[in-house]
């Protein structure tokens, strides 16, 4: 799963050179304080376990190499060749994406790194970025709560609220800390202990009871709703206690009547990114082209979301998981543009209405649940096999 | 915050946050004082969802923590039983019940638990003389260590057992083996009152260290008794419960390695694992082996009318150049030898029944490890021995084990 990479200890140089040249790309700022050079490099020395004389030698170089850029004409290029520089950046960050996911790399956190680093070059291009110094930048970045599981901030916010220096007051330290108890107790208690049934192949092998199946998904849905809605608690209370209000992830997911809802409270950050910077950008230029409302959407929604699965991991069922929820949503929009004579009338009837919104709670939930099944096991033949013995298909 | 108001509408200040960091330190210390008071975890160890809402275990819970298999490595004797099918299968009027002890071999490894020995016997529905039908209950345990099959013993005593077949071999009897076992050391008080009781001739002092002072008493009374300090336990105990619906609806217990080394029929030097022990040779094994467990545990089986078959299990027999040294992985040949002509002599003293089936096993069926056989050669193994365990039970109902001897023509 790539939101939930394995940790490890290294942050590796490339990654830290990444960031550095994403910075120098969009700021115009670009003087480094020479003790956060010789912080980062004699850092990354010691994480990475180099000796030091490779970290001095790193650090030398370094130096020399923002000198010479501080030097180059780079600095008073024209806004076109921004807009390229920027291009360029967005192509390397996509690569690398890509690359790391289909080669399996530890990189601890990158998927959420490469997301960060991409909205600010797109934020870029839009010229709707202010300038932040690298020490502001790589906390952005790497700010290290948010991490390896998000949320995903946006750079302007989280830069200004860094700016504002948040003393540690006693209500920082009761909320914070309490969102990080509450966290620590859906991820390590409740999580990991239904963690211990998840869905793997062998269990639904061994398993010849439909009631058993469904079973093993409900509990499926509700570890990973509390393995990832806890670490974003975590990340968020950790984050509140460095004075950083990280924007909310998770807002009553498997509680909402419709899919639509579901992905305004599922991973709201990463489903917002999406919509921000692909899933408008997108409608708009189908729209400028006259596209029909349906096929737009139809476009939108299936794409948006087969890059939300595979942004989890380059594999097919990834791939059908992402797809499942885009025809979900279309359908939901069609039913919805369908029905609303309908809808009216029942809104009227309270009891019809509440048993409605009942119904629509379940349908969603079982909808996401089933979905889980591509998510959770690791082939499609797995995925489909368990899906026709849910329904007693074989 | 969305949805976090309860957490966010107050309006906190330092002494707020002074108090309840107080109240929590309080709350932590009077609970773990209570806690260590009452000494909770052997009854809390007897809660258990298995033989209720979840089908009761077939084997006791063992684990490698492999994440694939639905069981923890429960060592509180009290919770590995009471998820046990024992203790809530009440004993039928034509029920001939035995229960199997001994290691891992018994236990089952490399085979799940349908596929068992003991498993098999039951499968197969025998039916001895008086007409009873033979039901085996597998309470076997890895690793082999005979004050572990003692301490399993005097607690399934109670589901009425009309004999109990005791696979044992050399390992098993290693003096210095006795104290390691984890469900020794996690059940010591159960060891030291066998010990006592039973005038065992066995050193437990590893289970007791001696604290150097007041504050070291106090540090092992808190790592051994308070909430901190077994919070493992407690922990596993729930892990247990959280298995009960993995267990029941796929009975699997156990990840059965896909790969594995078989035995080696020449040992080298280098290849011996760990379960080696060299003994010296020369060494008296009439005194360094823990023949008193076995006889305690005879004299407490038959002292509550239970026959007791004691079963020198099947190891493997390497032949190569090596093999004087290295008869397996486990043990030099003299000492195996030894131990083996011993066995009648001390079966004679203590007067209890064995078999010897230590060569009753084709080298090629034994998988990776000398103790460790696939499931159709245990299965045949039970078969044969189903007459001594008549016999075992025939014996501890007999007061004079001598005319019995006589009786049985042995």
């Amino acid at each position: 799963m790539g939101w939930l990479q394995y940790p490890t200890t290294i942050l590796t140089l490339g990654m830290l050179a990444l960031i550095a040249g994403v910075w120098w790309i969009t700021n115009t700022d670009r003087s480094i304080p020479p003790w956060f050079i010789l912080i980062l490099i004699l850092g990354i020395g010691v994480v990475g376990g180099l000796s030091v004389g490779v970290s001095v030698a790193l650090f030398a170089l370094a130096g020399m190499g923002a000198i010479s850029l501080n030097r180059l004409s780079i600095l008073n290029v024209a806004s076109t060749s921004r807009h390229r520089l920027a291009l360029l950046g967005i192509v390397l960050v996509v690569a690398l994406l890509v690359w790391s996911k289909a080669w399996g790399w530890a990189w601890i956190g990158f998927s959420y790194v490469a997301f960060r680093l991409l909205g600010v070059l797109l934020d870029y291009r839009q010229g709707r970025l202010p300038a932040f110094t690298l020490p502001e930048f790589m906390t952005y970045t790497l700010f290290f709560p948010a991490l390896t599981a998000g949320p995903i901030d946006h750079a302007p916010r989280f830069i200004e609220e860094l700016r504002q220096n948040k003393p540690l007051d006693a209500a920082t330290v009761v909320i914070g800390g309490g969102r990080v108890v509450v966290g620590l107790f859906k991820k390590f208690v409740i999580a990991d202990s239904l963690a211990r049934l998840s869905l793997t192949p062998a269990l639904i092998t061994l398993t010849d009871n439909r009631a058993g199946l469904w079973l093993w998904i409900y509990v499926y849905s509700f570890y990973i709703f509390f393995d990832f809605s806890g670490y974003s608690d975590i990340a968020i209370g950790l984050g509140r206690l460095y004075g950083i209000t990280l924007p909310e992830n998770f807002d009553r997911p498997y509680l909402q009547r419709n899919l639509q809802q579901f992905w305004q409270r599922w991973h709201m950050t990463l489903s917002a990114w999406f919509r921000t910077y692909y899933f408008l950008p997108l409608s708009r230029w189908c729209i400028r082209r006259q596209w029909p409302t349906y096929l737009t959407l139809f476009v939108a929604q299936l794409s948006t979301f087969l890059l939300i699965g595979l942004w989890h991991g380059l594999t097919v069922n990834f791939a059908l998981w992402g797809l499942w929820h885009g025809v979900g949503l279309f359908a939901h929009r069609w039913v919805v543009d369908h029905t609303r004579g309908w809808y009216r009338w029942v809104r009227q009837r309270r009891w019809l209405r509440s048993m409605v919104h009942i119904g629509g709670i379940g349908l969603t939930f079982h909808y996401v649940t089933l979905g889980w099944v591509f998510f959770a096991l690791p082939t499609t033949s797995d995925s489909v096999d368990l899906l026709l013995r849910l329904v007693g298909g074989r | 915050m969305q949805g976090w108001d309860w957490l966010t509408r107050p309006t906190y200040n330092w002494r707020f946050v002074r108090r309840v960091l107080m109240k929590t330190a309080l709350l932590l210390i009077v609970v773990n004082i209570l806690y260590l008071a009452l000494n909770p975890l052997p009854y809390l160890s007897r809660l258990t969802l298995y033989n209720g809402l979840f089908t009761g275990r077939e084997r006791l819970p063992f684990s490698e923590l492999n994440p694939d298999e639905y069981s923890v490595p429960l060592h509180r004797l009290e919770g590995l039983l009471a998820s046990h099918v024992i203790s809530d299968t009440p004993k039928a009027p034509d029920e001939f019940r035995v229960v199997v002890l001994g290691d891992s071999g018994v236990w089952g490894w490399r085979l799940q638990p349908d596929e068992t020995m003991t498993a098999c016997l039951t499968d197969s529905h025998v039916q001895i003389p008086d007409g009873r039908v033979i039901h085996a209950y597998n309470l076997a345990y890895p690793y082999p260590a005979v004050l572990k099959d003692a301490l399993i013993l005097q607690q399934v005593l109670v589901y009425e057992p009309d004999v109990v077949l005791w696979f044992i071999t050399l390992k098993a009897l290693y003096i210095q083996d006795q104290t390691w076992h984890p469900l020794v050391q996690n059940n010591p008080d159960l060891a030291q009152h066998f010990v006592e009781d039973y005038a065992v001739n066995l050193d437990l002092s590893p289970l007791f260290p001696e604290p150097s002072n007041l504050l070291g008493e106090l540090i092992d009374l808190i790592r051994d008794r308070s909430i901190l300090g077994q919070r493992r336990e407690l922990a596993d105990l729930l892990r247990h419960q959280v298995y009960g619906p993995a267990w029941t609806l796929t009975s699997y217990d156990y990840e059965d390695p896909r790969f594995f080394r078989p035995l080696s029929n020449d040992l080298l030097p280098n290849n011996a694992n760990r379960n080696y022990t060299h003994i010296p040779e020369g060494t008296d094994l009439a005194t360094e082996l823990a023949w008193d467990v076995l006889r305690a545990v005879v004299e407490i089986a038959q002292g509550a009318g239970v026959g007791v078959l004691v079963v020198n299990e099947p190891i493997f027999r390497a032949t190569g150049a090596n093999s004087d040294r290295y008869y397996n992985e486990l043990y030099d040949r003299w000492a195996y030898d030894a131990y083996r002509d011993l066995l009648p002599i001390q079966a004679a003293h203590d007067g209890w029944d064995y078999v010897d089936v230590w060569d009753a096993l084709p080298n090629d069926v034994f998988s990776e490890y000398s103790l460790h056989y696939q499931a159709a050669a245990g299965c045949g193994l039970m078969q044969r021995l189903v007459p001594d365990m008549v016999g075992a039970e025939l014996s501890a109902a007999i007061p004079n084990r001598d005319s019995y001897r006589r009786f049985i023509g042995g």
